[in-house]
């Protein structure tokens, strides 16, 4: 339903492994389990867990369980079997400082500034506070000159005088978000990219250990400026898992309102972005225009169009009344016939498909071995969807299809996009129809303390499976740990891989396919000095996630 | 087929020449508040008992609870504190408004826009 609580005795779903014997297990795991959903690490007492999550397309989870000492921690790397786990071991070794034998970039970081000193201790460790994190980091900015990018691709293996290492980014025309690629160039063909984000890294995960649940909730929900629904969402189900509680008929389909409604006002901002990109500035004003209707029926229903803060532990903050439902039903029309005129124009119309039609193609097994999520991987013919695999909500109570594509490139990704729209305006007919009457907002907000377990949740935001571990320590205001794995981090190891063999004209296209949402996966720290209010030291890296989409 | 669609599209050009324009007047996007904005926190102080819910429930932490004079609780004075709101800080949620068991806190929409000078 959504969210499990992970019981470490139930053998069948959870494999406690040595350290020395994780290669060999995974190796076996991952025949039947071939999709990596991340990899979890917390720090307790001493010692620091690995959690690693497979699932096998149909919602079964595999958990293996990995417990490392907290000084020295050192495991072998899975890349070699996984290649998108590589990223995910990157982000753990910045923030936990565990080292991992066999990682094909053994210094580079991801989401520390360069200048992070070497013997500093790890972010996210529990024996680190905010106010030491930030004293380093505020020493750093003070004391160090700017240091310059350093190319991660590592000059020693190309010294072929042909290639040349093109930095792209952080700042850069193409991109909205900052993100580095080092981009391995032969003439005008790319040879290899590295992607390096944190550059608006703002530590939500280490902060949401500082406040109550109910404040978390607010703080997850900025993430992401597109999906904050879903990530609000998936926080609230890991919790009521965790707590117990469940909400009521009518707030379930409430929730499922607002998420289909912000599916399609994310799907419809991208393929207007898409015809941005590729130089079809009509198609970009057109479709912006239809997404109006959208965000002012967000923000009828919730009263904010971005953040919408609708959804609370047990429930939702506000009741929907039927005039309201009934607004929703006729602009939701409106809007289909809208954008089903301008989507089968502009699909139609050559020069788009030509620019977009075979670029960035990428296969099945890529996309799997990368990890990828959502729309791209469903471009390629899997049909994975956790609103079919895993159902949460009202998503039982509804009938869609899964959107799936037969190759993968930029216009099949569109496509899916384009139909997966329609799917939601008909889900969204469907649950105006079937809303059940009570009253969904609860008595009063939970404001308590924990329980004792973990607890993880998984839901479809528009850009693909987002995943949420959450553990609790028994009388605890806070949750003890929040994982968060957003839906570009594995995709963005699929767009690096889909753009070898691209010209440099075609990285802004192929980068943008997999919607990315450099937020989402990032998280900067604005230092601001107490005394003297409002000074803010910009650290080098971009002072605030303002980005079109998701980091932490 | 030419013909055809030049027809069409001059209908359509008639068409969008008396339709609505999709840029919003300036007047909309000038006024601080829609009907469905959520408005911004205001304390009516004569009703807060001083139980410091709002604090605690802020996810911004832009609340803080300042003396606010005394009340009589029963048959005796008590002191109790008020909470301030630090419109800098607010994300303007309306969690407060919706703890207070007392409705001492109002989402108010008629208000002109809020000038933080620090």
């Amino acid at each position: 339903m959504g969210a499990v609580s992970l019981k470490r005795n139930d053998s069948s779903s959870v494999l406690t492994v040595f350290p020395e014997s994780l290669p060999e297990t995974v190796r076996a795991v991952i025949s039947s389990y071939p999709h990596l959903v991340g990899i979890t690490a917390t720090h307790v007492a001493n010692s620091i867990e690995l959690i690693y999550s497979f699932d096998n397309w149909k919602g079964e989870m595999k958990h293996l369980l990995v417990s490392l000492p907290e000084k020295g921690a050192a495991v072998e790397s899975i890349s070699s079997q996984i290649r998108g786990a590589y990223i995910y071991e990157m982000e753990i070794r910045d923030m936990f400082g565990v080292s991992f034998i066999g990682h094909p970039l053994p210094n580079a970081k991801l989401l520390l500034p360069e200048s992070y000193p070497q013997g500093a201790p790890p972010p996210l460790l529990k024996t680190v506070s905010l106010e030491q994190l930030m004293q380093i980091l505020n020493e750093v900015q003070m004391q160090e000159p700017p240091s310059s990018v350093i190319p991660i691709t590592g000059s020693s293996r190309y010294s072929v005088e042909s290639i040349v290492i093109l930095p792209f980014g952080p700042y850069h025309p193409a991109l909205k978000e900052p993100e580095h690629f080092a981009i391995a160039l032969e003439g005008e063909k790319i040879v290899e990219a590295r992607p390096r984000i944190g550059y608006v890294h703002r530590g939500i995960e280490k902060l949401a250990e500082t406040r109550s649940f109910l404040q978390t909730l607010f703080l997850v929900e900025r993430v992401c400026g597109i999906c904050s629904f879903h990530h609000s969402w998936t926080y609230t189900l890991a919790v009521e898992n965790l707590l117990g509680i469940s909400p009521n008929k009518k707030a379930e389909f409430l929730r499922t309102l607002v998420a289909e409604l912000e599916r399609i006002h994310s799907h419809s901002l991208w393929i207007g972005l898409l015809g941005y990109w590729v130089g079809f500035d009509s198609m970009f004003m057109w479709l912006w225009s239809a997404r109006e209707r959208i965000m002012k029926l967000l923000e009828m229903i919730a009263g904010n169009r971005v953040n919408k803060s609708f959804i609370t532990i047990g429930g939702v903050r506000y009741d929907v009344s039927d005039e309201k439902l009934k607004v929703v039903k006729r602009e939701i029309s409106e809007f289909e016939k809208e954008f089903r005129r301008i989507t089968e124009e502009v699909m139609s119309y050559g020069p788009l498909e030509e620019r977009t039609r075979g670029i960035g193609i990428y296969h099945a097994d890529t996309a799997i071995s990368s990890g990828a999520v959502g729309p791209v991987l469903r471009a390629t013919g899997v049909p994975y969807d956790i609103r079919k695999v895993e159902p949460y909500g009202a998503y039982p109570e509804v009938s869609f299809d899964v959107v799936t594509g037969n190759r993968g490139d930029v216009l099949t990704i569109a496509e899916v996009r384009v139909k997966e729209t329609f799917e939601s305006i008909g889900i969204i007919q469907q649950l105006v129809e079937k809303m059940p009457s009570g009253n969904p907002v609860p008595s009063a907000f939970f404001m308590g303390t924990s329980k004792d377990g973990e607890a993880f949740a998984r839901t479809e935001p528009p850009r693909g499976e987002l995943y949420y571990y959450i553990r609790g320590k028994v009388g605890m205001r806070n949750p003890y740990r929040v994982k968060i794995r957003t839906p570009t981090l594995p995709n963005l190891v699929l767009a690096s891989e889909a753009i070898k063999g691209y010209t440099l004209s075609d990285v802004p296209l192929i980068l943008t396919m997999i919607d990315p949402c450099f937020s989402c996966e990032d998280r900067a720290i604005v230092y601001i000095n107490r005394k003297e209010p409002f000074i803010v030291k910009l650290p080098r890296a971009a002072p605030q996630g303002i980005g079109l989409g998701c980091s932490l | 087929m030419v013909a055809k669609k030049s027809v069409k599209t001059v209908f359509e050009a008639i068409e969008s020449f008396f339709s609505r324009p999709e840029t919003f007047p300036s007047e909309d996007t000038e006024r601080a508040f829609t009907e469905v904005s959520r408005g911004i926190p205001v304390l009516i102080a004569d009703k807060c008992i001083g139980c410091s819910l709002c604090a605690l429930s802020c996810p911004a932490q832009a609340i803080t609870m300042i003396p606010g004079g005394k009340r009589m609780l029963g048959n005796r004075q008590v002191e109790i504190k008020n909470p301030s709101f630090d419109y800098s800080k607010c994300i303007y949620c309306g969690l407060c408004a919706q703890v207070c068991r007392q409705n001492a806190i109002e989402m108010r929409k008629n208000v002109d826009p809020i000038i933080i000078i620090k």
